[in-house]
């Protein structure tokens, strides 16, 4: 009834349009009705004139309904925007007003989103980049599984390709390559480099072009040795030529032989296995000249060397009928040679850079291990934002208690806290993703300054998925911990907040303090949790075999050289390397001196082996030659003194195994215990020429090394005296008491001397010589420890910014006890007291779930016990420290409290 | 002559409600009377239409409306005239009686 003595400016406050609109039609009507009856009609006929002078009635209610709702509808809108404009304002007053707690949130979200997506990514990159070419999805590579034996690393052989590519229909090009080192120079520099020998139609497979002349056609691969030409990578010409046009048809002199540059292929063009380019790429038919390990051999079947096989798939065939094809092949190919009884070769789509069927599980394994270091940190930053938060929201009880009392809607206040949670959650969210780019920057930079000459191909982005997941979690956490004040107030709360004179308002509520508690904690243990799991895995990288190659490369000079680039042969050659030997062996300082075909872990190891012919055993057919493969290894005498290789049974080579007549060999342990287990092998003879001989007696056993990767299973090696077995490109290894490269000048001077032609293909430490294949290991190493470092950080932010608060909630009581006599020195372990309590508890909690989560990764670990005690003692001292200091700093601030402050602080 | 279709022209009947609220308040059923007796009963509607234009005119805040009482004591929702609405008003106006005058000579010509 008051309503309508309002005046003109008010407005109803929630109009109900509908009613409105009605009340309105029927004023109108009424009014007509009146006028009418005035005149003369029946209320009846009145009613009737009005509703047919007013015309349709519901089209006009819903046309005016309509109309109202929409301007409403406007007018909310633009409201809306007032107050969130409004909210942001303050919302960013509010948070200047703590500087501190803001940017510790901030960061730790920057953090978690920003270095965790790095490292994810760059994970990511080397396991799953794809290939960067057309068509990947049609490239396949065939691998051959031979399930007799396991140890070797079964290659194709140039005529089981032959083989393949002519047998096998469904391939538009089916080709194959095999990485060599190659020396390259031109007049008297000389490089070495790692490229490839390809088949003739290995471009096609790619369907790429030539950037600048053209590239390898299958014309270029039809006679042995008469195709000495040469195709640059796209880096490689602009490195090392600055891109000059005028390469083509310039000569190269690669591994002694002269090549005509035809091309540069095409930027980006990495070959099938992009993790290691390829600078140079030669004709399949020239390897005879390029690489004496396969040589004239490259018609044996028996000899395979053949990394790669790869091929373009038919757009009409699916990998099945592939697959069924290649089984088919293959049997044919036993029936005709015994030798393939227990071949298998299976085909594979590219996925990838390393997707060989051999190390996918493991490369699963590891990505699974990489995602839970990931979901563990995130899980501390998460508990980490929400830690912040909940202190956060305690400090404003008081203050929100208040606003409510004034009258404030419970949705307004609610939506206040939300925008200032999703200030800062967006703030560090930015901050994140800025990181995340620049870390992903700083790879790809850092990357090219690797200190050999290999280069990785690999551009590391930053993956879309992981860094919207990792900025939705931190946000998501931010919003809902943010909230936690607004939805914690009840009634009864309020009134209690409103009577503490703490300035805080009450230290929280029973539920509140238990859950900053267990927070605080959990995050301690989930530290614990990583960090126990970095550790291992460091200390099983660093002290185990993977890290350990079986000699020792430290301290050891290393200069190869191809002595038939000096135009030495089978005759003159072996004198060369004596001399050299003996000369090299007087210098001071010099400790021993050998000669290496095939430096382990370098890259002149062929994986080529060989056919094993053992004296005495019973003869074998050829179709079980698969089984009875060797590697080999051509050295000089001096070599295990040189590499630190215990020599475990005999003796090593000298200077009476000179002639031919009586060949020697040693072998390695492996050897042994794959043929001979625990028996005294000494005298027994073996041969790789074949059944009839020539056998070699076997003179002594050495400690089994690494060759080709750290992490291979052990390897059977014989090895030969290169006196016995020439070979001109060798390895001169210098094992010297003092810095290696010291004594290069002299060595080099004496080279000279003995020949003032020499030329050596490369001058390096033995150190950096391998160090490539160290690399991957050096890099797991380092990223767990990055993981760790941020555990570690998170940790020690989130754990410092809680220990702030909760003293500073005392800062009462302190001033209390210190008023009544209570020594700094007592304040200060009240304080440690709680911070113990919490770290004690903390850590207790992260080992046994340490204990628990790490059983998953004892398959990963070699020699390290996933209880490993140092480990764990190790990093609870750490995490321990770490949490005490950041106890230590807000404990001194208690101290420091003066009492008259604190009473009356309020 | 009666005509019946108000808005016939389009925008009529806006321009008449406007004009309609140039001396002060008015609602809806005075409104019309006031078309009625101005036009001398030349102008009949369906008076129905009147509604939905004074709702979007208010929409588009050329008037503004509050609830206020009839003089018999009933409720009513009386609409009156922004300075917005004076303004366009005016402009409306001018531009109506330059097209009248402008159209009228074209079609008198021959």
């Amino acid at each position: 009834m008051n309503q309508d003595r309002k005046p003109f400016w008010y407005l109803r406050r929630t109009p109900d349009i509908r009613r409105d609109v009605r009340t309105e039609i029927d004023l109108h009507i009424e009014l007509t009705i009146d006028e009418l009856v005035d005149s003369g009609l029946s209320p009846v006929e009145a009613r009737a004139e009005a509703m047919n002078r007013f015309g349709n009635m519901d089209h006009c209610r819903d046309d005016c309904v309509r109309i109202d709702r929409q301007t409403q509808q406007g007018i909310k809108t633009v409201m809306l925007i007032q107050e969130l404009m409004q909210d942001v304002r303050y919302g960013v007053r509010r948070l200047l007003k703590s500087p501190g707690f803001v940017v510790v949130t901030v960061l730790t979200i920057a953090l978690g989103i920003g270095l965790n997506t790095a490292i994810f990514s760059l994970v990511n990159t080397i396991l799953f980049q794809p290939l960067p070419y057309a068509h990947a999805d049609e490239i396949v590579k065939i691998y051959r599984i031979d399930s007799s034996n396991l140890s070797a690393n079964p290659d194709f052989s140039y005529p089981d390709y032959l083989e393949y590519r002519n047998t096998v229909e469904g391939f538009q090009d089916l080709a194959t390559a095999s990485h060599v080192q190659f020396s390259v120079g031109q007049q008297d520099v000389f490089e070495m480099n790692i490229g490839q020998v390809v088949s003739g139609n290995f471009f096609n497979v790619f369907d790429t072009r030539a950037v600048l002349g053209r590239l390898i056609t299958p014309d270029d691969d039809l006679v042995e040795g008469n195709h000495p030409v040469v195709v640059l990578s796209h880096q490689y010409w602009q490195s090392k030529y600055d891109g000059d046009p005028s390469i083509v048809g310039q000569i190269l002199i690669i591994n002694g032989h002269a090549f005509t540059v035809i091309g540069v292929a095409s930027e980006g063009f990495a070959g099938a296995m992009p993790l290691i380019e390829s600078n140079l790429y030669v004709p399949m038919m020239m390897v005879p000249q390029v690489l004496p390990s396969v040589g004239n051999e490259l018609y044996n079947r028996s000899v395979g060397w053949l990394e790669l096989v790869v091929g373009r798939l038919e757009s009409d065939v699916n990998i099945e009928q592939l697959q069924a094809r290649l089984d088919l092949a293959t049997e044919q190919m036993k029936s005709v040679d015994p030798q393939y009884a227990n071949e298998q070769a299976v085909v594979i789509k590219t996925m990838g850079i390393i997707n060989s069927p051999q190390s996918r599980p493991i490369l699963l394994g590891i990505a699974a291990i990489i995602m839970s270091m990931v979901g563990l940190v995130l899980l501390i930053v998460c508990a980490n934002v929400a830690n912040l938060m909940l202190v956060k929201s305690l400090t404003r009880r008081k203050e929100i208690a208040i606003q409510l009392a004034l009258g404030s809607s419970r949705f307004r206040l609610i939506r206040q806290l939300l925008i200032e949670a999703l200030l800062l959650a967006l703030t560090g969210g930015m901050l994140g993703i800025w990181l995340a780019a620049l870390s992903v920057d700083l790879f790809n930079v850092l990357l090219p300054q690797l200190p050999f000459n290999l280069s990785l191909n690999l551009v590391f982005s930053l993956d879309g998925r992981m860094l919207a997941f990792t900025f939705f979690a931190s946000v998501l956490t931010g919003i809902v911990f943010g909230l936690a004040p607004a939805l914690q107030t009840t009634g009864t709360d309020m009134v209690g907040a409103l009577k503490s004179d703490d300035a805080h308002g009450s230290a929280g509520s029973f539920l509140g303090s238990k859950l900053r508690n267990t927070l605080i904690i959990s995050q301690i243990a989930i530290s614990m949790v990583l960090l126990v799991g970095a550790g291992l895995f460091e200390r099983s990288l660093i002290n185990s075999n993977s890290l350990n190659p079986g000699f020792e490369h430290e301290q050891v000079l290393a200069i190869s050289m191809d002595l038939t680039m000096m135009r030495y042969d089978e005759m003159t050659g072996p004198s060369f390397f004596n001399d050299a030997l003996e000369r090299i062996r007087e210098l001071p300082g010099v400790e021993a001196a050998s000669l290496d075909v095939a430096v382990p872990l370098g890259f002149g190891f062929n994986r080529f082996s060989k056919g094993l012919w053992i004296e005495g055993e019973t003869p074998f057919d050829l179709k079980d030659l698969g089984k009875h493969q060797i590697n080999t290894s051509t050295i000089s005498d001096g070599e295990f003194a040189t590499l630190g290789i215990p020599i475990l049974r005999g003796r090593d080579f000298n200077d009476q195994d000179l002639s031919k007549s009586s060949p020697v060999t040693i072998v390695n342990k492996a050897f042994v215990d794959e043929h001979w287990p625990g028996e005294n092998v000494l005298g027994r003879r073996l041969s790789i020429d074949g059944e009839q001989g020539p056998f070699a007696e076997i003179v002594g056993v050495v400690e089994t090394v690494k060759y080709q990767q750290l992490g291979e299973s052990p390897r059977p090696i014989a090895y030969f005296p290169i006196a016995q077995r020439y070979n001109p490109r060798a390895t001169l290894l210098v094992r010297s008491s003092i810095d290696p490269l010291n004594i290069l000048p002299t060595a080099r001077g004496i080279l000279l001397d003995i020949d003032p032609n020499f030329v050596p293909l490369e001058t390096r430490t033995l150190t950096s010589l391998i160090s490539v294949a160290l690399l991957p290991t050096k890099v797991a190493v380092g990223m767990f420890g990055l993981f760790g470092i941020l555990a570690l950080v998170l940790t020690a932010v989130g754990l410092f910014g809680v220990m702030s608060f909760v003293v500073g909630q005392r800062t009462q009581e302190f001033g209390i006890r210190i008023a009544i006599g209570a020594q700094q020195g007592e304040v200060l372990w009240l304080v440690f007291k709680q911070g113990m309590k919490f770290t004690l508890i903390g850590l207790g909690f992260g080992i046994v779930l340490a204990l628990l989560g790490t059983r998953a990764l004892s398959r990963f670990l070699y020699d390290v016990s996933s209880t490993d005690l140092i480990t764990y003692g190790g990093v609870s001292l750490v995490l321990g420290s770490v949490a005490l200091l950041a106890t230590y700093i807000p404990a001194r601030r208690a101290m420091n409290v003066d009492p008259m402050v604190a009473l009356r602080c309020e | 002559m009666k005509i019946h279709q108000l808005d016939l022209f389009k925008g009529t009947l806006s321009l008449l409600l406007l004009k309609s609220l140039t001396h002060g308040q008015r609602h809806g059923h005075e409104i019309m009377r006031w078309i009625r007796k101005i036009s001398d009963e030349t102008f009949l509607v369906e008076e129905g239409t009147i509604y939905p234009a004074l709702h979007r005119l208010e929409a588009r805040s050329y008037i503004e409306s509050k609830w206020g009482i009839t003089t018999n004591n009933r409720r009513a929702k009386f609409y009156r005239l922004t300075t917005k609405g004076k303004a366009r008003l005016k402009q409306e106006s001018e531009e109506w009686f330059f097209y009248v005058a402008t159209f009228s000579q074209l079609l008198k010509a021959t």
